[in-house]
């Protein structure tokens, strides 16, 4: 949580939240996520203090 | 005229809600845009009429996700809504939010209800409710968020009187707070409260966590009643903002329903062309080149009768007023000027023009997500792009675009390197001097050398500024926080009425901004050139005379009495004492003139030359420029405007720190002297270098 900013809980990125990996930008950062209804794109440096589960491997 | 005073009404939300677009639809033309004081965040206030024959003074905020500030556009906001005195603190807030994006809008909602400050929440772009299969259940919230709701869609209007009539009952709306926040920690808000027993616990919340100036508390008092750790504080932060969330959830549970069957997307689809690996930067630079297509083809007809029109004005002065001092300065200082400022309308209107339409259709954050990586490498940021391309308008509004820049060392850089770009000022001096330099023939069957070597200008202030960037990364030592967040918005048809508002005042802002210092200046040199020491400018008929065998015509008697006059006024005197500095780049004392004159704004420059040139009645810019190329170094015999000192002129044009107002904003921009000095010294010694190489090789 420390290295998580502020910002990002602001803009609805809240644990328990459901993330779609939307698209990745063309050079692999940053990634633009759909985090439960928000959609942000972060760093990749960001998104690894973000801890998931994946949910369907398949979809 | 009624006695009564007007209400105020503060319109504040995220940004991407249509707050501005609520604003226009209640203001329409009647709209002030000025500044805070001190600071160079945008003020804008309008006026509107509401029932009862109530006026009110609207007053939009900069847009923010929330009551804690990471800018000085959002410090502004939590500076007005602590302050009960400031005499803009509302009687009313109306927090806009995004029929879609809910849930995240009313983070900020819940926030300006622990002030205890009557709130409407307004509910825009409900037209897209149908579309997106939302439905909402308005009596429930009202009812859970302790407020009146409006439905409204400002894009087609819908629901505004409704929203007027429902500011009219501001005394009746609740000011009671929604939810208990200061449940994250008990023990500490009841300690906060029982010291400060006349404050409201939220505001003090806010002085400990925020660097906000609040004139009735003094922070270290209570922060060192009640120390917390910066960690801590932190962590405390997080759990308000997640309760907050946990709240408003349970809320939407019932209040807010989306039929997912019904949403269509066409956001997905049209993202996956607009950044797609190679379409992506294809679509770009086109809409770039277009953009740069169109600034110079479009406005060159308006331009050119702006400056026509102001030529005729002179002449037409000059002729019927009586001759005498005032007469000089209406007809050689004042009017040309402020054709001199006016003269970049065009350009500027077109820019900004383009600039809001991007923003407003949300394709700008979809640029700052393909240009993140590449910046990056050269220490700036995606968000970078929006300055740097703003920046060939004018660099003083491409400064403040920076401010959403979270990366202190980012946001430094991409200040530091924006004035490389190729500003609009720069133009002008560029266009006369290709003029005489540059031949206008075509190479290859299809280029025109003159508009190549634009062109060519324009690539090398991008390149410089990247250039410098990578530099500027390696130098600077600074550790700042390193996050990013971009919300990307939905796509949306730009509305004309939000961009021609935004064009006429942006562009209105750089007149009156810009414009008085360049009309000051332009006061100054005409004073200047028409005055001088000693004999050698007041005798200056006597002299001639004397010094001349053969008898001149009247007009030659003329040119030379003028030549003579300006040589040793006052701004002739300085131009000769630095030509010993300027004579290595190949310029001569009139030129060195209009280098020092355009110190302060680089514009000036042509303004300079047309009055040294300017004899008899010549003001316009054809004789202008064939006096220009007629010119010959008495030393040497060669042309004063050849290929090498021409080339040389453009380099230094195009690396010089020029423009007075650029360092001003710079200063205001950084808080500190030290930046816009280190810009001032960088700039002009790069200048000078590559200027003195360019005419050392050339010549």
């Amino acid at each position: 949580m420390e290295a998580i900013p502020l910002k990002l809980l602001e803009m609805g990125c809240l644990p328990g939240n459901m993330v779609e990996l939307l698209q990745i930008a063309p050079f692999g950062d940053p990634l633009y996520l759909n985090i439960n209804g928000a959609h942000l794109a972060i760093r990749l440096e960001t998104a690894r203090e973000i801890e998931v589960d994946l949910l369907n491997a398949t979809l | 005229m009624t006695s009564t005073k007007n209400i105020n009404v503060a319109l504040i939300g995220n940004p991407n809600t249509g707050k501005t677009s609520v604003f226009n639809q209640l203001t329409g033309l009647n709209q002030q845009v000025g500044n805070y004081p001190g600071i160079t965040v945008e003020k804008k206030i309008g006026f509107c009429k509401l029932p009862n024959n109530i006026k009110a003074n609207i007053l939009d905020l900069p847009g923010t996700y929330s009551l804690n500030a990471s800018s000085i556009d959002e410090n502004v906001v939590i500076e007005l809504l602590l302050n009960k005195n400031d005499k803009l603190y509302p009687d009313v807030a109306l927090v806009v939010t995004d029929v879609e994006n809910l849930k995240r809008n009313l983070l900020l909602f819940t926030q300006i209800k622990d002030l205890e400050i009557p709130t409407i929440l307004v509910i825009n772009m409900s037209d897209r409710m149908a579309y997106k299969g939302i439905s909402l259940n308005i009596p429930h919230l009202e009812e859970q968020l302790k407020t009146k709701i409006a439905l409204i869609s400002s894009r087609k209007g819908i629901g505004i009187e409704d929203l007027k009539n429902l500011i009219v009952t501001y005394p009746e709306i609740s000011t009671e707070p929604c939810l208990n926040a200061s449940g994250i920690d008990p023990e500490y808000f009841e300690q906060l409260r029982k010291t400060f027993p006349n404050q409201l616990l939220y505001k003090l919340w806010l002085v400990i966590t925020q660097d906000v100036n609040f004139l009735n508390l003094d922070r270290n008092e209570i922060r060192n009643a009640f120390t917390k750790s910066h960690a801590d504080l932190k962590r405390l932060q997080q759990k308000e903002t997640i309760k907050r969330y946990q709240f408003i959830n349970d809320v939407l549970k019932e209040g807010h329903t989306i039929d997912l069957t019904v949403a269509k997307d066409f956001r997905s689809r049209l993202d996956r062309v607009l950044m797609h690996k190679v379409w992506g930067y294809v679509i770009f630079f086109a809409i770039l080149f277009l953009i740069f297509q169109s600034i110079f083809e479009w406005s060159a007809m308006p331009m050119d009768f702006i400056d026509e029109t102001f030529a005729t004005l002179s002449a037409t002065a000059a002729a019927h007023l009586p001759d005498g001092v005032l007469t000089n300065l209406i007809s050689q200082g004042i009017i040309p000027g402020i054709g001199g400022i006016l003269i970049f309308i065009p350009q500027i209107a077109f820019l900004f023009l383009f600039i809001s339409v991007l923003e407003e259709s949300g394709y700008m954050s979809r640029v700052v997500f393909l240009m993140d990586k590449i910046m990056r490498r050269f220490g700036l940021s995606g968000k970078s792009v929006v300055p740097l391309i703003s920046g060939t308008a004018c660099a003083i509004p491409a400064i403040m675009a920076t401010r959403n820049i979270e990366n202190w060392k980012e946001r430094l850089i991409t200040i530091l390197v924006t004035p490389f770009t190729t500003c609009s000022a720069r133009l002008p001096v560029y266009a006369i001097i290709i003029a005489l330099v540059i031949p206008d023939e075509r190479v290859f069957g299809i280029l025109n050398m003159q508009g190549l070597t634009l062109m060519l200008l324009y690539l090398l202030g991008f390149g410089t500024a990247i250039f410098s960037a990578y530099v500027l990364n390696k130098v600077l030592k600074i550790k700042g926080k390193t996050y990013f967040v971009v919300e990307m918005p939905g796509y949306k048809m730009p509305l004309f009425k939000n961009v021609a508002i935004n064009v006429i005042e942006k562009t209105k802002a750089f007149v009156f901004g810009a414009g008085k210092i360049i009309l000051a200046i332009s006061v100054i040199l005409w004073f200047l050139a028409s005055n001088g020491p000693g004999d050698n400018f007041n005798d200056a008929e006597r002299i001639v005379k004397e010094n001349t065998a053969t008898p001149l015509s009247e007009t030659e008697f003329e040119n030379a009495v003028a030549s003579q006059k300006i040589e040793n006024s006052y701004i002739g005197l300085m131009g000769k004492s630095i030509e010993p500095v300027i004579s290595p780049l190949g310029y001569d004392w009139k030129i060195g003139i209009a280098v020092i004159s355009s110190f302060a704004a680089r514009e000036v420059f042509v303004g300079t030359l047309a009055t040294i040139y300017s004899v008899g009645d010549s003001d316009n810019e054809d004789t202008i420029k064939n006096k220009m190329q007629a010119e010959v170094n008495p030393k040497t015999g060669e042309k004063v405007f050849n290929f090498a000192s021409g080339i040389s002129l453009l380099l230094f044009y195009a690396f010089a720190m020029q423009c007075a107002s650029t360092l001003a904003v710079t200063k205001k921009e950084t808080n500190s002297w030290k930046w816009p000095v280190a810009q001032l010294v960088f700039m002009s010694a790069l200048a000078y270098v590559v200027a003195l190489a360019a005419y050392q090789l050339l010549k």
